[in-house]
This record gives structure tokens, sequence and C-alpha cells, in this order.
């Protein structure tokens, strides 16, 4: 039974943060029909940029966090009119969109590995302090990611259901033609999408690397199928249902372990499960959880 | 270019014996968390050529989608021939002669002319993916067929030079009248016509309507359109559906639907149209408001 | 590291370009002809490359009559595939596809009893016993190389025979795709591509049509698979990388996704942009060390794909007038 409860917590934990790096991708893809394939990578850089504003700055884990999440946001903010504005000029594609994602995700992983080198990197915090309460291991790292990644899914929930900006958000996902006519400028609205979705990537970035204790330059990239997963399962372009998603995600493939279940999955096939609970909710919900059906 | 179809003589003589050709009982179709249409029922006889009325946003195209497979009814039945075709796919309705066309025309644009014509055609075995290799004298038996077909209907409706332009190439006006011959091409027995002379200069509208009228005539086709030309609705039919607010409100021949007073209201102001729509006992309407709030939202 | 003029070096990447290219043909008859954005087609490769590799080693099937079970699994994949994902929106059957890709290169590492695991297919028969599939693959290919030998004498090596194979493959393949294409089923499946609400108005099973465009096209991809077996003598898990994929939508794009004969042009630009990455050897590429320069390498072919989208969206060869009509 404890074990059960350890595992239910690191799920929401891990799910919690993947969440963020899953509202990202969605509210790109909502707003502005780009699925995005670099952000498993934008999450990398957020967590080198923390890396080295904690340990090389010797500024603290705090100031790392905050760090990253501005940086990740800015950069993604700056390529804005470097990159996608153009191509939106341009009236690209889908798949022109998709492939310069994919190009842009190349650049920044190698360039991460260029910049920062291979091997393994840890953050300057004590991995092995943790709360222990009745036989259930909290390691501490682990609360202060999770509890961020609830805050921040928190906010960015109040965010789009409270605020103007949120609801236009939310609208485009269901009809992108709408922006056309509804008086948004769709360059103003871009820049802010992208500051959102770079923010959510370098915050979930940092998080998980924290999660994990240690990591790579494949820190990001790893975690993109299960990122993508979690926007499918939520329905692509609706935020909450990413947020869901992810949550969802996260649980189930963390309660998969368990030996209660059929005496639990081998964790090397954690990904198998969260796809194959991805096809499963599509066979029966083919727009996801929250997503819409198709209106001709 | 006459004749569009030799096995229409047979159908004619076979015409009004049975039920309706079309028979739509019921309907409700919901669309995004909007009812759009509620409670339709009408029914066609073989032959007709009805036509469909009503306000922008009564839910004459949401119906046109329920009748042809593209929308699921929430509730209802529709029967076409005798079968009852609500929950089958578009493309089964299709097949089954029940062709529609769409409201801002909908053309395949990387695609010729004459392919968009090719592609109306039923029974090509070159469509099917073993009979396209393993046939190819009946594929190409058929390609000839199909493809000389294509040409007379394409000069038909005036899209003869047109033949070998890509269709994304065509104004607006010209993918209507493309999207009308393809539908031509399978041989229906239904057509519903969603507004064939919207965004057509009138006198090739009129045209078009005219080679409606004549393709009806002579095959006994049955024709449903949604029109908002009342002259023209009114000059050319013989049944007349009216639609407002997501209800059937009045479907009878032409003199009968031009003195009735609802019909007129349901054109007139909101407040009249809520009125007449009070005297029909329909008080659906207020509780409907909620859910089109809801929709302005999204 | 060979030299730029090392005729073995470029055959062998006439070899891969051409492997590639062949799998970029079936990214075009599902994409360029049906608007399927198929992103896992990795998986077709790797499904046939270990069917054919397990059935040769351990139930001792000869070579061609294994290849010919591996294209027929890749093609049933094709259909298992469609039958959750088709049903999608055409923007979660994209996504859904990555995921597809990264599935079955993880599901190859994992399984080890079945596929030899990470070690790959070397490792079928355990660890002791080295396995080998290949053995009527060098037999074809020196046979070929001996006809090769009278023609252009001793130039003919192993792998320029093995390259010449490969490209008469992926010439054929192009015919067959011409051919698919110009008939009434490709008619239908470029119809489905512009507007799919409308062929299901005018009677076309779009559903089916997609399962048969994925079935066809994954064995397409299991040709590519095949090939990519037989000239690597053993496979692993790596060998199928789901980047292989975007290697070929590179080439794909760079063709212009619609234009056959763009396809074998922009394989070679792609390999040779790919493998000319390597002689970057002078400064300042030369102060690095190789680890680095093989970040760069792919840095590099990623601003590739960015300035080619940028500069021309449509592709080598393809017509932009054409992709824009909506
Ligand atoms: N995609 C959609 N999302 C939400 N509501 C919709 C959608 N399409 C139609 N509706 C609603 O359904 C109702 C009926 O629409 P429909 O298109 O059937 O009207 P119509 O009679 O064809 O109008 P028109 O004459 O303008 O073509 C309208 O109230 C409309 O707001
Ligand atoms: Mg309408």
């Amino acid at each position: 039974m404890t074990g059960l409860l350890q595992l239910v917590f690191d799920g929401v934990v891990v799910g919690a943060v993947l969440a963020l790096a899953a509202a990202g991708v969605s509210l790109v893809y909502g707003g502005l029909r780009i699925i995005n394939f670099a952000q498993g990578d934008y999450m990398t850089l957020g967590a080198y940029v923390a890396l080295g504003v904690s340990s090389g700055l010797r500024l603290g884990m705090v100031a790392g966090v905050a760090a990253a999440t501005l940086c990740t946001s800015a950069f993604a903010v700056v390529l804005e009119p470097v990159l996608w504005r153009p191509l939106r000029r341009a009236r690209a594609g889908v798949l022109s969109l998709f492939v310069t994602a994919v190009g842009l995700s190349l650049v920044l992983r190698q360039g991460i590995l260029f910049a920062a080198g291979g091997g393994f990197q840890q953050y300057r915090v004590d991995a092995y302090s943790a709360w222990q309460v009745s036989g259930l291991r909290f390691p501490t790292e682990e609360v202060v990611a999770g509890a961020a990644a609830l805050a921040a899914i928190l906010t960015l929930a109040t965010l789009l259901s409270r605020t103007q900006l949120g609801k236009a958000l939310r609208g485009l996902a269901d009809s992108p033609e709408l922006t056309a006519i509804s008086g948004i400028d769709p360059d103003r609205l871009a820049v802010v999408v992208w500051a959102l979705a770079g923010a959510l990537a370098g915050l979930s970035g940092v998080l998980l690397a924290l999660v994990e204790t240690s990591f790579d330059t494949n820190l990001g990239w790893d975690q993109l199928l299960t990122v993508f997963c979690a926007v499918v399962l939520g329905g692509i372009g609706s935020t909450y249902g990413a947020l869901i998603g992810g949550i969802v995600l996260g649980l189930v493939m963390e309660l998969a372990t368990w030996s209660g279940f059929a005496g639990g999955v081998p964790a090397s096939y954690q990904l198998v499960v969260a796809f194959v609970a991805l096809v499963a909710v599509l066979l029966v919900r083919p727009t996801g959880i929250l997503g819409r059906s198709r209106i001709l | 270019m006459a004749d569009a179809g030799t096995s229409g003589e047979a159908r004619a003589e076979g015409g009004d014996v049975g039920g309706p050709l079309l028979d739509v009982r019921a309907v409700g179709v919901t669309v995004g968390g909007v009812r759009a249409v509620e409670h339709a029922t009408l029914s066609l006889r073989e032959g007709a050529f009805a036509s469909l009325i009503g306000p922008n946003g009564a839910g004459k195209t949401s119906l046109l989608h329920a009748i042809s497979g593209f929308y699921r009814p929430s509730a209802g039945e529709i029967h076409f021939g005798g079968r009852r075709i609500d929950g089958w796919p578009p493309h089964r309705v299709a097949a089954s002669g029940l062709v529609r066309t769409f409201q801002r025309g909908r053309v395949f644009a990387r695609l010729s002319c004459l392919d968009n014509m090719r592609l109306g055609a039923r029974d090509h075995p070159g469509e099917q993916f073993v009979a396209n290799l393993a046939r190819p004298r009946a594929r190409r038996r058929r390609e000839a067929e199909v493809t000389s077909e294509a040409r007379e209907l394409l000069a038909a409706v005036g899209l003869g030079p047109k033949a070998d332009d890509l269709a994304g190439t065509l104004s607006g006006g010209q993918r209507k009248l493309l999207e009308f011959a393809r539908a031509l091409m399978c041989r229906p027995k239904l057509v519903l016509l969603d507004e064939p002379m919207a965004g057509v200069n009138p006198t090739t509208g009129r045209q078009v309507m005219e080679r409606i009228a004549q393709l009806h005539a002579a095959h006994s086709l049955t024709v449903f359109f949604v029109e908002h030309q009342l002259d023209v609705v009114m000059a050319m039919s013989d049944h007349v559906v009216v639609m407002a607010e997501g209800r059937v409100i009045k479907s009878g021949p032409p003199e009968e639907v031009r003195s009735d007073q609802a019909v007129h209201d349901a054109y007139l102001g909101s407040r009249r149209r809520r009125e007449a729509v009070g005297r029909r006992g329909d008080e659906a309407l207020a509780a409907r408001a909620p859910g089109r709030d809801e929709a302005g939202l999204r | 590291m060979s030299s730029v003029f090392n005729v073995q070096f470029w055959a062998y990447v006439g070899v891969i370009a051409g492997i590639y290219g062949i799998l970029a043909y079936s990214l075009q008859l599902q994409h360029g002809f049906c608007g399927l954005l198929n992103f896992g087609q990795v998986a077709f490769m790797a499904l046939s490359g270990y069917t054919m590799a397990i059935l040769v080693v351990k139930a001792g099937l000869g070579l061609w009559a294994a290849s010919a079970a591996g294209l027929a699994v890749a093609g049933v994949f094709g259909v298992l595939m469609g039958i959750p994902t088709l049903r999608l929106r055409a923007d979660y059957f994209a996504i859904v596809t990555i995921a597809v890709g990264e599935i079955v290169e993880y599901l190859a590492s994992n399984m080890t009893s079945l596929t030899g695991g990470a070690a790959g297919s070397i490792n079928l028969l355990g660890p002791q016993n080295a396995a080998s599939y290949d053995g009527a693959w060098q037999d074809a290919v020196s046979r070929v190389q001996s006809w090769l030998g009278h023609a252009i004498g001793s130039a003919a090596t192993a792998t320029v025979a093995t390259m010449a194979v490969v490209w008469v493959l992926l010439v054929l393949v192009a015919l067959a795709v011409w051919f698919l294409v110009r008939s009434p089923w490709g008619r239908v499946l470029q119809a489905i591509r512009d507007d799919e609400d409308a062929a299901a108005a005018t009677g076309k099973n779009v559903f089916r049509f997609k399962l048969q465009v994925l079935a066809v096209g994954g064995v397409i991809a299991g040709l590519a698979g095949l090939l990519f077996a037989f000239e690597s003598a053993t496979i692993s898990p790596t060998d199928y990388d789901p980047t292989i994929t975007f290697y070929a939508w590179t080439i794909l794009v760079l063709a212009g996704t619609t234009s056959i004969a763009g396809v074998p042009l922009a394989s070679v630009v792609f390999g040779i942009l790919f493998a000319g990455v390597l002689f970057f050897t002078f400064p300042p590429f030369s102060y690095l060390g190789s680890a680095d320069r093989s970040y760069l390498q792919l840095m590099i072919v990623g601003a590739a794909l960015i300035l080619l989208m940028r500069l021309r969206p449509q592709g080598l060869l393809g017509n932009r007038q054409e992709m824009l009509l909506g």
C-alpha cells in the first residue's frame, strides 16, 4: 500500500512537470499551427541555463529556476520574428513549419552539446535530503519541483480562464481563422504564445532535471514522446487538456510499475505503457480527453 | 449532353409508387454544442423539385450535413429510398445515390477540372487497388467512358475550355459549377444543392438552375436545393420547405408557403419572429438562447 | 576519414542516399499524393528489417523468402497502425506517428529475446554465437559486381555494386509510384489530399484509401529497411533511429512533395550535404575535436533545413503556385 502511495506521489510530480511542457506545445499548436518539435530541446536549454546560473555563477537554485524560465522564454520570443514570422508571411503549411521545428531542434540540441559538452550534470543540491513519513520517502527536490509545477499549472489555468488574453488563446485553438477576423494582431499574439511556451518549457526542463537528479543534453529530447502523448491524450490545442493529459500520463506510467498491477511492468517499458494508454484513449475518444470534434 | 443517364428513364416509370424518396423524421443536429436543427421533419417524393429556404443561421446547411452523413443526427431518423441512412458514413450515402454539394463550392484544387469530374463517377475498377493493377483493360474502358461523359457535362456547365486547368485556379462561381457537374457524374437519384446560385453571376446562375430543371425533367432526378433568392425558389420549385431557428416551420407548395404568416414573420425582425414562433407553441427558443451565447464565447 | 576524391566513400554515400530516397518515395506517396503526415516511417523499416533477420536466423528461412515476409509485415503494420489513428484529425495522426516511430525502436531495444536487444541482430542467437543473415545478399552483390567488372573494370567494388542495386531499386520504386499516382486509384488519393470531405461526398471511402496508402507506403519503407539491413550486415535498434524519418522528409521537401523526378536529385544533394560536412577539415573547423565537429555536422544539417524552408519551401523541382492552391 505504501508502495502504491509512493508511486502516486512520484507520478503526480513527474506528471505535473511534463504537463507544463505539454501545455507549451499545445499553446503553440493551437495558436500558430506549429508542431513544436523543439520543445524538448527548449526544456534542455532551460536545464542548462539553470546549471550555469546556479552552479557556474553560484547564485543558487532559486535564481537558476528563474533564469531558466526567463531565458528560455526570451530565446523563444527572439526566434519569433527571426524564424517564424517570415514563414507565416509566406503562408507556410504545417509541413514547412514542422520541418523548420525539426531543424531548430537539431541546431539547439547539437548547439547545447557543443557549448556544454556531453556527460552527465548535477545541480548543487543535496540529492539525499528527504522527508520520511510513515514509510514514504519524499525527496526534497521532488517535493519542491512538484510544488513549483503545480503552482505554475494553477497560475496558467487562472491566466487562461480569467484574462481576456487567455480566452483569446483558447478560442484560437478551435478556429485559427478567427484571429484574422477578430482584430487581434497576429504578430503580437505570436510573441505572447512563444513567451508563454518558452517559459513553460524552461521551467519544465529545470524541474525535470531536479527530479531526475542527473541529466545530459538529451534530457528534453528523451521526454518529447511523453510530452506529445500528453498533448494528444488531453486533446490537441486544448491547453487544459494538455495539463490534465500530462498528469494522467505521469500517474499511468508510475502506477504501471506497481507490483499489485499484474506484477508490475518493468520500468523500461514505461514509455510503451504511456503509448498504449494514449492509443486506448484515442480508440474510445478520437479527440482526446478535452479535444473538440471536427466541425465542417 | 442531353443524355446524363439512360437508366434515368427506367426509374421515371417507377416514380411515385412507393413511399417518399427522402424521409426526414424528427431529426435534431448538434454542432459544437449548439442545437442547429431541432425536430426537423420533411419528406420528398421521387421526382420532386424542392427547395429549402430560411434566414441565415436557420440550420439549412446543418440539415444537409445530417442528411448526407457528415453529421450524425442527435435525434430522429432519415430514410432514403426505403432504407434508413442516418448513421451511415458520407461515402456510403453518396454511393447509394444521394449526392450533395457544399455551400462554398469544394473542389479538388490541385487536380484538373477533368480529373475532378472523373472522380465523380461511380463503379470505376481503376479506383480499386487490386482491379487497378489486375484488370487494365476494364480500367481503360471505364476511364474512356468516364472521360467522354465528363467532357460533355463540363461543356454543359460552360467549363469546357477549362478542362485541363487546375480546379484551384477557378473563381468561386466556377467552382460551384464544377462541383455541381461533378455531383451529376454519378447519376444520382437525389441531389442536395447548398445555394447553387450564390456567388455565381445572375445569368449563369439562372442557366445553372435551368440546366438542373432540364435534368430533373429528363431523368426524374430529384432535386432539393437551398436558395435565398425567393423569386427563383417560388418560380421553379414544386415544393418549398421553410426553416427558422433550427425548425421546419412550414412545408408545402409555393403558393401556400408564400401566403403563410409564420414564414413572413421568420424573415422579419426578431421581435416579430419570437411572437410567431411562440404562436406555434415553441417555447424551446428560450431554452436555446444560453447555448448560443456559449458558442459566441468560443 | 576519407578523402574528398575517394570513390569508395562516395559510393557508400550513394548507397545510403539511395536508401533514404526510397524511404522518401514512401512518404511522397503518403503525403505528396494523399496528404498524410507520417513522421514514424522508420518503424516500417525497422519492422521489415527485423522480421527478415529474425526469420533467417531463428527460423532458418531463405533470405529472399524472409525478405518478402518482412515487406508483408510492414504492409500489415500500416493497416494496424491506421485503424486506431486514421480516424483522428490529421494533426493528431501526425503526432501519434512520431510516437509510433519511437516506440518501435524502443521495443526493439527492450525485447531482447526476440530482437537481440540493444546489441542488435548479431545477438539473435545469444552472446556467444554471432548471428548473420545476409549470405544470399552478398552473393547477389558479387554477381552484380562481376557484371559491372566487365564494364568498368576494377572500379566495380562491392560498394559500387551495392550502390547500383540500390539505385536500380530506387528507379523501380519511382516507376511504381508514378504508375500508381496517375492511375484512377492515385487520383482518388489526390482528391483526398485536396479535400477529404469533398472526396467522401463523391462516394469515396476515405478511410479505406488511407489504409491502403499506409500499407503500400509501409511496403516501400520496408524495402528501404531491408536494404539498410543487408548493407550493414547486422542491425541494431539505433540503426532505425527516428531521425532517419526526418532525413527522408528533408529529401522529400527538398525534392518538392509531388515531384517524382525530384526525389533522386534531392537524395544526391542530401548525400553530398550530409557527407560533405565531414570534409570541413579546414580552419576554423580544423581546430575542433572530432566530437565537436560531429555536433557541428548535425547543426549544419538543421540549419540547412531551416534555410530550405525559408528560401524554397516548394523544394528544388516543386511548383510554388501549385503548392499554394487551396
Ligand atoms: N461550426 C459551428 N460551430 C458552432 N455553431 C455552428 C457551426 N456551424 C453552424 N453553427 C450554428 O448552427 C446554426 C445553423 O447553421 P447553418 O449553417 O446550418 O445555417 P444556414 O441555415 O445554412 O445559414 P446560411 O443561410 O447563412 O447558410 C447557426 O445558429 C450556427 O450558429
Ligand atoms: Mg448554409
